[in-house]
């Protein structure tokens, strides 16, 4: 009953997210398991010491025989049998998963049925694996802690969440705004140098400041070398957190996960001559930045960098400087 | 190793030289792939590039490197002379290729940043 109600929302955010992960590559392994002879109490024991709910039970060629599970063990002790063979009180009917089973497979399935864990098989029927609720979670939360890579359709989706920032928040003094030239490549990295200096002034910490601007560098090489038209830095700094956008209307990157590894580069003759298009921009930039959004579509690309001050230096603007950023005064 | 040392075993010109700069450099680094530097220099160190070009300089900038020697007798220009001036960079030029500047140096107790944590530094 339970399982109509629960419908797929954002099925395409699991889709990007995790499409080329597979159950092998998340469950817990090697799997904790007990041949059909063992008595309960064994099993007793073992959920106790490793803190598991359930034991798949495996026969001598390493097959799936069957599931003790926490109830058939509440049960085992009622009866006063908890010194029979687990074969006696086990669940033989296991639902079991592929251990190649990708993940958007996986959640249809999780929503189906109703189990704390599921035992994992490979092709020759043998346990290689548990997979439980838990693992999953930390899989996706270690996804999501990561980098985000979206095109334009998912902008949508990720629009709501916590990393992206509402501009209209911030003081105008505490922000940052600079037109990227793309037809001049002498004038590249001069946005981030003036970033930079931008900064030091808001007393951002000095290590933080480095990392932030050097993200900014390579972002905005990034669009003198590969976009055409505009192109545009944006960065917004409050309580220690710097959000940085850099956007322009360039053809977008055709394959992020490609672009996204070190030494892959599309630059031009003229840009290697430059001692650029060693293909670690997207790669130094991931490196530098706490958070990163690359949305790619045909209007352009988008590059959203968080960048929180970690520095033990304070992280938050000196009282005199506040008062100073809040005052009205050029841009230079 | 001094700047004044540098220039001495690269016959190296000095072209500019901030005043009072005194570091003394344990650390070097070579390439002419700017983001390569981006990538992985940690500390100020003495950057040696065939590469001549003001993103050079910006880039030195950010990662807060404060010594550059142009090789293979590239002699900087006014441009990049005035943002080394205003960023405190002091820079060199040198005849010699690239490779041979850095084997000269390491010969001399020069090491490249990344031995860093190798040497405990």
């Amino acid at each position: 009953m339970g399982t109509d109600k629960k419908k797929l929302p954002r099925f395409d955010l699991y889709d990007s997210l995790l499409y080329a992960d597979r159950v092998s590559d998340f469950m817990s392994r090697p799997p904790i398991t007990l041949p059909p002879e063992a008595a309960m109490s064994q099993a007793k024991e073992l959920m106790r010491r490793h803190r598991i709910t359930g034991i798949p039970i495996v026969d001598a060629d390493g097959r799936l025989a069957g599931l003790v599970s926490l109830e058939n063990l509440i049960i085992a002790l009622e009866k006063n049998e908890i010194r029979e063979a687990v074969s006696e009180h086990m669940v033989r009917n296991v639902v079991c998963l592929r251990d190649t089973m990708r993940v958007t497979s996986l959640i249809e399935c999780l929503m189906t049925y109703d189990y704390g864990r599921y035992p994992v098989i490979d092709e020759d029927d043998r346990v290689v694996g548990v997979l439980t609720h838990g693992d999953v979670i930390l899989h996706v939360l270690e996804r999501l802690g990561n980098v985000y890579l979206h095109d334009r359709k998912r902008e949508e989706v990720l629009t709501p969440s916590h990393y992206l920032f509402n501009p209209s928040s911030y003081e105008p003094a505490q922000t940052f705004a600079y037109q990227i030239d793309t037809t001049d490549i002498d004038r590249a990295g001069e946005g981030s140098t003036l970033f930079k200096k931008f900064l030091q002034k808001q007393g951002f910490p000095p290590e933080d400041a480095r990392r932030a601007s050097i993200a900014l560098y390579e972002a905005e090489v990034n669009v003198v070398l590969h976009a055409y038209g505009k192109g545009r830095i944006t960065a917004h700094l409050r309580d220690g957190q710097l959000f940085v956008v850099v956007s322009d209307s360039g053809p977008g990157i055709e394959d992020i996960e490609q672009a996204m590894k070190p030494g892959y580069s599309t630059a031009t003759e003229e840009a290697r001559m430059r001692g650029f298009g060693a293909g670690m921009g997207l790669a130094n930039i991931r490196k530098y930045t706490d958070k990163l959004v690359i949305l790619s579509g045909s209007a352009g690309l988008k590059v959203e960098m968080m960048i929180l001050a970690r520095d033990r230096q304070p992280a938050v603007v000196s009282p005199e400087r506040e008062t100073k950023a809040v005052a009205p005064r050029d841009s230079s | 190793m001094k700047i004044e040392k540098i220039a001495e075993l690269l016959e190296a010109e000095i072209h500019h030289l901030p005043v009072g700069f005194d570091k003394d450099f344990k650390f070097a680094g070579a390439s002419d792939l700017m983001s390569d530097v981006l990538a992985d220099v940690s500390l100020d160190i003495l950057l040696l590039t065939g590469l001549l070009n003001i993103q050079v300089i910006r880039t030195m900038i950010l990662m807060e490197i404060s010594a550059v020697v142009f090789t293979r007798g590239k002699t900087p220009g006014p441009e990049i002379l005035e943002a080394a001036g205003k960023a405190g960079i002091a820079v060199l030029s040198s005849r010699m290729k690239l490779f041979t500047a850095s084997g000269i140096l390491y010969a001399s107790g020069m090491r490249n940043f990344d031995d860093e944590a190798r040497l405990g530094r």
